[in-house]
């Protein structure tokens, strides 16, 4: 018989693929100006979107890779060496059209929750 | 034990780059260090980094397989498009060389050269295992190696944009082949002539009990197999049975019977004169049920169903 995971486990299990699909928009939209990756976090923790680091870090790769950011090693202000991000234009044109999608999806869900619940 | 910060990040660091293709290993491994200090300076504030700080941050940043994972896509060995044809080749393979080394085993206890039966049997499961565990692992080096070249390229018979709903066949389509099957069959056929061919040259190890007149007939041997397998390779690349394919199976089984005919009217086939008349009563056996399949397979072509477009599950080649 399959093991029955937690009920908390299952929650965080649910919640964090419920999130997955917002995490590309929710960096995407951060990124008009440029930022490494450790001040994009900070920046997406102070606007209540905290995304792990194991999870970020490496999105921000794939993001690249995919043509929707651009990046550049560089230093700034006597720092160390740091690689900054910065939507690209192909980046710009997916957030845009991903952003009218998102709100779509939010009215669409807002209904079917409403009409579920009242 | 105490660590400096710096020496636990770059035990992470190092720990996560050996997880990682080589290919952008030395950049990832460099942006990774940058943003473990960034977070290690944040955290200790004004004060010194200690072990402690260190700590904290790498257990926000996760088990270093866990990272590892998140920078690259899954990798295998031998990919799941890939991994049906492999096991394909290493099933065909390892039966024709189990086939061999039986029918071996076999001449060689029948010839009764060796005193001892029981050491032959062993001998011959020896070399058996031994050659099949070798042969596994050529096949297995070479689809790694396929893997790793073409790896993501691999796409078998997918071609959705041009896909049609009303192109899927009937349920009990008896004109669909199964492509492993064929190609299987293909192998199979040149493998066990080609053996056969081998074996009995003038300096094989069957050479002397084969009779001197079934030679005569080899060439034509070669002919029907050369027939039979090119059908075979059209029946494959149009991915199903049409009309001009079953008449010329048609044709290629009737000349297999005229080979058949030759072969037990040229006289005696081997120099064991016990397993002469074995072998005429199993050829006989065949040429009568290959008989009837053709006069079968005549009358379907001619009274039996309608068959699909010719070209219709061909695979195109890609451009």
């Amino acid at each position: 018989m399959a093991k029955q995971p937690d009920k908390e486990a299952l929650y965080d299990n649910l919640s964090l693929e419920l999130r997955r699909g917002a995490l590309v928009l929710a960096v995407l939209s951060q990124l008009r100006q440029e930022e490494y990756g450790y001040s994009l976090k900070q920046n997406l923790d102070a606007r209540g979107m905290s995304i792990n680091e194991g999870t970020l870090y490496p999105l921000l790769r794939r993001l690249e890779k995919q043509g929707l950011l651009s990046s550049d090693w560089r230093v700034i202000d006597d720092a160390r060496p740091r690689r900054y991000y910065q939507i690209s234009p192909v980046g710009e044109m997916m957030l845009s059209n991903l952003t009218q999608e998102w709100h779509n999806l939010v009215q669409t869900m807002d209904r079917l929750l409403l009409a579920k619940g009242g | 034990m105490t660590m400096t910060a710096n020496e636990m990040i770059e035990r992470y660091v190092h720990e996560v780059g050996r997880q990682l293709p080589r290919k952008g290993r030395n950049d990832i491994e460099r942006e990774l260090r940058s943003l473990l200090q960034d977070a290690v300076d944040e955290r200790a504030g004004d004060g010194q980094p200690t072990e402690l700080t260190a700590t904290k941050v790498l257990l926000d940043f996760g088990p270093p397989e866990q990272m590892a994972a998140q920078y690259h896509a899954t990798q295998y060995v031998i990919g799941p498009q890939l991994y049906p044809f492999y096991r394909f080749v290493a099933t065909i393979v390892l039966s024709v060389m189990a086939v061999l080394y039986l029918v071996l085993m076999i001449l060689t206890l029948v010839t009764g050269n060796s005193a001892d039966t029981a050491s032959v049997i062993w001998n011959f499961l020896l070399e058996f295992a031994q050659a099949a565990v070798i042969s596994l692992g050529v096949i297995t080096l070479i689809f790694a190696g396929i893997e790793r070249v073409w790896g993501g390229e691999i796409v078998i018979d997918g071609d959705s944009a041009e896909w049609d709903p009303h192109d899927l066949p009937p349920v009990d389509d008896p004109d669909r082949i199964n492509r492993f099957e064929q190609v299987a069959g293909i192998i199979a056929t040149i493998v066990f002539v080609g053996i056969f061919l081998v074996l009995i040259r003038p300096d094989g190890v069957l050479a002397p009990f084969i009779a001197p007149g079934f030679r005569s007939v080899i060439p034509l041997i070669i002919v029907s197999t050369a027939i039979e397998v090119m059908l075979k390779f059209i029946v494959v690349w149009q991915g199903r049975w049409t009309r001009m394919t079953r008449t010329l199976e048609i044709g290629s089984e009737l000349f297999g019977l005229y080979v058949l005919v030759q072969i037990l009217t040229v006289g005696a086939i081997t120099t064991i004169d016990f397993l002469n008349w074995v072998i005429r009563l199993a050829l006989f056996v065949a040429l009568v049920v290959d008989a009837i399949g053709i006069v079968v397979k005549v009358v379907k072509l001619i009274f039996g169903r309608k068959f699909r477009p010719q070209w219709h599950n061909a695979v195109k080649p890609s451009s």
